[in-house]
């Protein structure tokens, strides 16, 4: 299955999928954590978010999703003015973003497939998504596929917290694929992997932003990583956005300038 | 940094504290000493009634089996009474303990009073509970398992609420950014996460049911208490001694089962 069968992905190049303007927050005790943030996402592009320990990246991506709430600026998210939106229509939006965490953020009791079928709960709506042994078949053979799609159908009934960390964000991946995202975002996705299977889990981003046409945007740390796995760079420092543009025009010289 | 000659102090063993926690230690000191009178501790008393402990030991045994089936019959309404009280108790605590915990309640208004009355339950003391409900529904075993139903709310109805506030925050939020609603992220992140929790408090509650169904017969709340009661009454001794150990054998099955429940599910 491929998520343009859904209808989930538009196919137009150059159609903006985020775009941000003039965005600030602060919070109590820390002062200005995002100060007039401009920045735009175009459809299937694969953007990476650097800068250092509290430059604002991670606040950055909660007040898209408006998992906080910023104090002013505009979001338009897939078309939609994030700031406006009622209870059920941000939760009709968020449907369509796949996050991923630094931490995986699987339900540690539970099986992997519940974990992946959990997805679909938006779509689904119903309480029988809760487990994975009362979700429909379909919904079952959909989560099947997404796990196929990370390489780990067969830890469909392991449990959650018995996974390694590699495996354990592949699962977070097949979860976020089977929102049938239009969008994915992922907040430092390899900072808890070894090298080898953080290149793996970016190798499977990027594989999923070429194959899948799905838009990418992830914090890294690492710089090979962002010039390796991204057509774009942002750089953040102090709140701000102090670097936009083209991976392939920049070399880690200039990216190590941002944590100066 | 580097320890030099300029910085070879060491850190102090102990912190000086401050001048009114000291004055509270000291009243909290003295007000114990103080309670001994109110409370009517005696060493002396306590040893010259070791004697008639000893007699009253000496004529509970042999144990009296005349009436065992009866004491049987009770003792099983007893633990009857108390896991059906602490069953439904559990489970009126888990919807309370979810209105009850700040991430979850759909409404601060209802958090409040959710706690109120979790609170409420647990503070008045179950001897007061069956009281009433004997005054209420009459003599018998029915005043007792609402009285363990409310004693279990009290007591699971606060640690449900918290085991749900200390959860780890990821999940939660991980369902919340797919667009999922709170009833669904109670019962698909939280409930997971603090499930080795509620199983461990609900078995503790089963136990703490079995031990409280006993005294609840003194007021006449149905079980075992009220033939010990009679039989201590009466000074039928050997009587009492069967009913004390079938409750102590009660009390152990229960705790063994409990233990091996949390072995196999935790």
């Amino acid at each position: 299955m491929s998520l343009n069968e859904t209808g989930s992905v538009d196919d137009t190049p150059e159609e903006i999928r985020l775009s941000v303007s003039s965005l600030n927050k602060s919070f109590k005790g820390r002062g200005a954590v995002l100060s007039d943030v401009s920045m735009q996402i175009r459809c299937g592009e694969a953007v990476a978010l650097i800068g250092g320990n509290g430059s604002g990246k991670s606040t950055l991506l909660r007040c898209c999703m408006r998992l906080i709430e910023p104090d002013n600026g505009e979001i338009i998210f897939l078309r939609q003015n994030v700031s406006s939106l009622n209870k059920p229509q941000l939760r009709s939006l968020r449907s369509r973003i796949g996050l991923v965490f630094q931490k995986h953020n699987l339900v540690p009791r539970l099986s992997v497939l519940t974990n992946v079928i959990h997805g679909a709960v938006w779509r689904e709506g119903s309480m029988r998504t809760y487990r994975h042994y009362t979700a429909p078949d379909r919904v079952r053979r959909e989560a099947m596929i997404c796990l196929e799609k990370v390489g780990l159908p067969h830890l469909a009934e392991s449990r959650a917290d018995c996974l390694s960390g590699g495996e354990s964000q592949r699962v977070a991946i097949a979860r976020a694929l089977m929102q049938r995202p239009d969008f994915i975002i992922a907040d430092e996705p390899v900072a808890s992997l070894d090298p080898k299977v953080g290149r793996e889990v970016m190798e499977l981003f990027i594989r999923l932003n070429r194959e899948e046409k799905l838009t990418l945007l992830y914090v890294s740390h690492d710089l090979d990583h962002a010039l390796d796995y991204s057509d774009r760079l942002i750089g953040m420092s102090g709140g701000r956005v102090v670097l936009d543009g083209v991976s392939r025009k920049f070399s880690k010289g200039d990216l190590n300038e941002i944590y100066r | 940094m580097k320890y030099t000659d300029e910085h070879n102090a060491l850190p102090k063993r102990f912190k000086m504290i401050a001048a009114w926690k000291f004055v509270m230690y000291v009243i909290i000191g003295v007000f114990f000493l103080y309670s001994f009178s109110g409370s009517g501790f005696s060493p002396s008393k306590l040893v010259s009634g070791c004697p008639n402990m000893g007699r009253i030991l000496g004529e509970m045994f042999p144990p009296d089996i005349h009436r065992l089936s009866y004491i049987s019959t009770a003792m099983f309404q007893t633990f009857q009474m108390a896991f059906v009280g602490a069953v439904i108790g559990i489970i009126i605590s888990f919807f309370l303990s979810v209105l009850a915990s700040r991430r979850n309640t759909p409404h601060i208004s209802i958090y409040y009073a959710s706690r109120f009355v979790i609170a409420f339950c647990r503070s008045v003391p179950d001897l007061v509970w069956a009281v009433i409900f004997v005054a209420s529904v009459g003599l018998g075993p029915f005043a007792g398992t609402l009285t363990i139903i409310v004693d279990t709310v009290g007591f699971c109805g606060r640690f449900f609420a918290e085991a749900m506030e200390e959860v780890d925050k990821g999940p939660e939020e991980a369902l919340q950014s797919m667009g999922a609603r709170r009833l669904h992220i109670v019962m698909s992140a939280v409930v997971p996460a603090v499930l080795p929790s509620f199983v461990n408090t609900s078995l503790y509650a089963l136990e703490k049911a079995v031990r409280s169904s006993v005294v609840l017969g003194l007021v006449g709340a149905g079980g075992i208490g009220i033939e010990l009661k009679v039989a201590m009454d009466m000074f039928l001794y050997q009587e009492a001694s069967t009913i004390i150990i079938g409750i102590f054998l009660l009390v152990v099955a229960v705790e063994q089962f409990s233990m091996y429940a949390r072995r196999e599910i935790m």
